[in-house]
């Protein structure tokens, strides 16, 4: 494009002086109808080789793939685990069973989503609150997981 | 809920506050957000921001992110008006040698016009008008070729802000629960850094050059004239610009609000079923539920205000000189009209038009980038 740019401005440059130092008379107007034809040639002269060309729009708007901070959705995401781990073990003291264990099996999708497989409540080493020993606490506490992280009742499994 | 409230509250005040406030929040948001900060990469943004921006007193990258997120600083609009006056000023008094040489070779030229009567040619007059033409065209091209060079570095520098950036946000954008939102933005902005600035790179700047080359070439000769080629220079040019920023508008509202509603959606269906499901202890822990949220919601705003920060420090400077250079070029063109040939004042005139085009460019790819950074920024504020 430079050098289309610096032929046209040397071609106009050219016209201009010979029309200034062209004296007057009948040859004049056909040294100018000749040079402003050759104008027009170098102006249009890229249009020549757009047939030619072969420009490829795919790489022009190719993406270079953005990368997220891996590391950082890993900490984040084992932060709410523990978060949720901590709220669960709430719930079941709400419920009536103190000290007990929590673990949740969780996968991250594609869109790096937590996605809950399973809640494993283990009771084995858990001490049960006496005013509330007569209520169905362990289904209580299932009905109560579930509806706090979204899941299935069946995906919370409580062993003792 | 009660939460959430005050951490909207935050912001609004963080944004739009005149005074310094006292901004008092749970020391445990405060330990999660330290914590959720230090495991963050913010190096190449830190680096970026601190080689564009001059900031006040010394302030590091994060002394100012950190007062942002404590809502210690202060949105001064007496230091940012004072800041735009004394730019334009500066801009201006740069380029007052230049246009004051332009009227001194107007006149110079009148005056040769005059003196030189019935002695000499008419040819010798046009010759006269033809040098002088050649110096004023002289004296502006470097400065015309350094505001052109220019426009293409700040458009360059908002797609490397756009790379640097994007990351960031959407990293924390999947951290606080937009899983979705978060990979519909993705392509919007691999198509702002890479489609978008490529388009105003190979097409709209080169345009913008060929409409300077062909105003210059137009004035200084009678028999060849470019006009028309000027016209559809500019013609394209508006078209073009004009059909990116319909397209990118239109795509990036209509996906942006449709992830974050469904992001939202989600996450508050969350909500109303721990409210209303554990009544006991609900509450309390919807509380414990959104802080972890928060705290990279909270992040990510904050990232987000000090990205639009540096755009706008990038793009003011630039878009003033240019407006500064568009605006002396217009004037002398009306101070030179009654004593100057036809052909300097059009000149003159033309010139001032097309370089108004580099800040169309500017202008355009930064609203871009400022719209994409505002959706991303504050349409997944509806998680919390």
């Amino acid at each position: 494009m430079k050098d289309w740019i610096i032929s046209i401005v040397a071609v106009v440059l050219i016209t201009s002086i010979v029309c200034l130092i062209l004296p007057q008379g009948k040859m004049g107007k056909y040294v100018k109808g000749i040079f402003s034809l050759l104008s027009t040639l170098v102006v249009i002269k890229p249009i020549f080789y757009i047939k030619n060309t072969d420009v490829n729009f795919e790489q022009i708007f190719n993406s270079n793939e953005l990368v997220l901070q891996d590391s950082f959705i890993d900490y984040v995401t084992n932060k709410r685990i523990e978060e949720f781990k901590e709220n669960c073990l709430k719930i079941t003291k709400e419920n009536g069973a103190d000290n007990a264990k929590v673990e949740i099996e969780y996968f991250l999708d594609e869109n790096k989503g937590i996605k809950i497989c399973f809640v494993k409540i283990s009771l084995q080493n858990s001490v049960i609150i006496s005013d509330k020993e007569h209520i169905n606490f362990k289904e209580e506490i299932i009905s109560d997981i579930a509806s706090y992280l979204c899941i299935n009742e069946n995906m919370v499994i409580i062993y003792e | 809920m009660k939460k959430g409230f005050y951490i909207i509250l935050i912001f609004l005040i963080c944004l739009f506050s005149f005074d310094s406030t006292n901004i008092v929040y749970a020391e445990t948001l405060s330990d999660n957000i330290n914590d959720q900060m230090q495991n963050l990469d913010l190096n190449k943004f830190e680096e970026f921001f601190n080689n564009i921006c001059n900031l006040p007193d010394g302030t590091t990258f994060f002394g100012y992110v950190n007062g942002l997120l404590e809502g210690k600083y202060n949105l001064n609009f007496n230091n940012i008006f004072s800041y735009l006056i004394n730019s334009i000023f500066y801009s201006c008094k740069e380029f007052v040698p230049t246009f004051v040489s332009i009227i001194a070779i107007s006149l110079f030229c009148n005056l040769m016009q005059k003196i030189k009567g019935d002695f000499v040619n008419e040819s010798i007059g046009e010759i006269i008008i033809f040098v002088c033409l050649m110096s004023i065209i002289m004296l502006l091209t470097s400065q015309i070729i350094s505001l052109w060079q220019n426009t293409k570095n700040i458009i360059e520098n908002i797609a490397k802000l756009t790379e640097i950036m994007s990351p960031i946000i959407l990293t924390l954008m999947v951290a606080s629960g937009g899983n979705v939102s978060a990979s519909v933005y993705k392509p919007v902005v691999a198509f702002l850094s890479n489609g978008v600035v490529s388009v105003f790179l190979y097409a709209i700047i080169p345009l913008v050059g060929i409409m300077l080359v062909f105003n210059i070439i137009s004035s200084f000769s009678n028999t060849i004239k470019f006009d028309k080629y000027i016209g559809l220079s500019s013609g394209l040019i508006k078209w073009i610009i004009g059909l990116i920023i319909t397209i990118f508008t239109i795509f990036l509202s209509v996906q942006g609000i449709t992830s974050a509603t469904f992001d939202g959606i989600t996450i508050k269906a969350t909500k109303y079923a721990i409210s209303n499901s554990v009544p006991l202890v609900g509450g309390f822990i919807r509380d414990g539920f959104d802080l972890v949220v928060a705290g990279s919601v909270l992040i990510k705003n904050v990232i987000g205000i000090t990205g639009v920060f540096a755009l706008f420090y990038m793009i003011l400077s630039p878009v003033l000189q240019i407006l500064a250079f568009s605006f002396l070029l217009k004037l002398a063109s009306a101070i030179i009209h009654p004593i100057a040939d036809k052909k300097i004042t059009c000149f003159c005139e033309g010139m001032s038009k097309c370089v108004s085009y580099l800040n169309v460019a500017i202008i355009s790819v930064g609203f871009m980038l400022f719209i994409t950074i505002l959706l991303i920024t504050f349409s997944a504020n509806a998680f919390i």
